[in-house]
């Protein structure tokens, strides 16, 4: 395929991906959205999980250090 | 500059999934005649009803939903149509003062309030389905809507009953701006779209509103396996979320409502109780002049086909469950090569050890499955514009792999401090030291 044949079809082609691409952003932050929300409440979790953390590891040690 | 508002409250489980998929369907048509369909996204209106109604669950969500109800509001306002329909179900739960507060967002633009509603004995047993798909097993004998006064009641009268709902929204509104639509009762959908077009001022706007319905609800044996299974769900689907993509998306509504049609009935006491409630919305939407698209009867509830779930044999119930069984396998297995089809060469997406995979595994897949779309794209200005995007999608994809790690991390934890609840004669401290060891290393 060559000429003003050749060239309607790459308009085509780039018009169908820009289209494409428009689709594939829209998702894309829509999908951003819900990562924010896991994000912002993986964040609560880990300030909880610290304290946690902090009693469960003392208390290992402290009986680790009993049994010596 | 908009002038007219149509606001669409509810109630929840009258048609409203299928007026809003054909207002969705036929949202540039709509556009085209000045009409706005408003709310981006779902989302964004679910959001917005949390703000009016100060949701505590809003707490626990991003910036960008908090300012849900006055995105909305803006859009209205900047709308270079005559008209805006704004249509989510559980506006009709909001108290007065959150309504007083949504009607003085939308002044001075004319507020059309519309409340669409159906059989009130159908209403009830929807209800009660819908507390079934998040994980009651109370039997619907023994179900009794939460009273109007209930406020954080989804599933009430408060927002089953027009009449109450009308009282709330209708309250500061001249009586010819409170439209109650009918479902009807052969629940023929291209009518129930003219009585909402009539209603919402849309008449002859679309012409075809291709009804796309997913039937999503439970016949009497259906409902009574999916009750009988809610208990050994608890231990694993453990907040609303969960229950939600699980129980009631995939178990409920994708696997056990195709397996039948035969309907509930209610139990005799039940369907006294919902004829008085007819009785009482009938006298009240006449009393307020309220106007009516379609014929207050259709509210009735009657004594119709099917059974009480009580009626339903063991044997039907397994014979069921068997079913169940097979198209659940059946929806995994093709849940599972969309996944490969859509990311041949990426890892399987992984949940930590303990927590369920959630939405975070989801998005994950569904990020793979964009690049193969990306790919695809021709030209330069395009290529630059799919790298920008998968830029993007890495960037989320990273968001995500920290979340996963952080469950990993909960998942050692809550290992740990399993050992450490043992007796202390069963107490093993060599693993405790061990699990110990291993999760510093993990963190560190």
């Amino acid at each position: 395929m060559s000429g003003p044949r050749s060239a309607r079809w790459d308009r085509l082609r780039e018009e169908a991906g820009w289209a494409a691409l428009d689709r594939v952003a829209e998702r894309v932050e829509s999908a951003a959205e819900s990562v924010a929300d896991e994000v912002h409440l993986s964040a609560q979790l880990e300030v909880g999980l610290a304290d946690l953390e902090r009693t469960v590891l003392a208390v290992v040690d402290r009986r680790t250090a009993g049994r010596r | 500059m908009t002038e007219r508002v149509v606001l669409h409250v509810g109630g929840p489980k009258s048609g409203t999934t299928y007026l809003q998929a054909v207002l969705r369907e036929h949202a540039e048509t709509l556009a085209g005649a000045g009409v706005l369909v408003a709310g981006r996204e779902q989302v964004d209106l679910v959001h917005a009803a949390m703000v009016l109604r100060g949701d505590a669950r809003l707490d626990g969500l991003p910036p960008r939903a908090h300012r849900a109800w006055d995105r909305l509001v803006d859009e209205v306002a900047g709308w270079s149509g005559e008209m805006a329909v704004v249509s989510y179900e559980l506006f009709s739960n909001l108290e007065a003062d959150a309504v007083r507060r949504a009607l003085e967002d939308l002044a001075p633009r004319r507020v059309d309030v519309v409340v669409t509603a159906r059989d009130l004995g159908r209403s009830l047993s929807s209800a009660w389905q819908e507390r079934l798909k998040f994980g009651v097993s109370q039997p619907l004998e023994r179900f009794t809507p939460p009273d109007d006064d209930v406020v954080d009641s989804e599933w009430g009268w408060r927002t089953l009953d027009p009449s109450s709902v009308a009282q709330r929204w209708g309250a500061t509104l001249p009586a010819d701006r409170v439209h109650v639509v009918t479902v009807p009762r052969d629940g023929e959908p291209g009518e129930l779209w003219r009585r909402f077009a009539d209603a919402a001022g849309l008449e002859g706007l679309v012409t075809d509103p291709a009804p796309v319905r997913a039937n999503e609800s439970l016949d009497v044996v259906s409902a009574e396996v999916l009750r009988r299974t809610n208990p050994h769900l608890r231990d694993f689907l453990r907040t609303p979320r969960e229950r939600a993509v699980w129980s009631r998306d995939l178990l409920a509504n994708r696997v056990l409502a195709p397996l039948g049609q035969e309907p509930l009935a209610l139990g005799d006491a039940q369907l006294a109780g919902a004829r008085e409630r007819y009785e009482a919305c009938r006298r009240a939407v006449v009393a307020a002049g309220w106007v009516v698209h379609g014929d207050l009867a259709d509210l009735e509830p009657v004594a119709g086909r099917g059974r009480s779930p009580r009626e339903v044999s063991d044997a039907e119930v397994a014979q069921t469950a068997v079913r169940a069984l097979a198209a659940l396998l059946r929806e995994t297995r093709n849940d599972s090569v969309a996944a490969a089809a859509a990311a041949p060469a990426a890892a399987p997406a992984a949940g930590s050890g303990s927590a369920p995979a959630g939405a975070g595994a989801e998005e994950g897949r569904g990020l793979r499955g964009l690049r193969s779309v990306v790919t695809g794209a021709s030209s330069r200005a395009v290529a630059a514009r799919a790298d920008e995007l998968h830029a993007r999608v890495d960037e989320l994809e990273r968001a995500l792999d920290d979340r996963r790690r952080l469950q990993q991390r909960l998942a050692m934890l809550t290992d740990l401090v399993g050992e450490l609840l043992l007796p202390l004669e069963e107490a093993d401290p060599a693993e405790q030291q061990r699990l110990a060891e291993q999760y510093r290393r993990t963190t560190t």
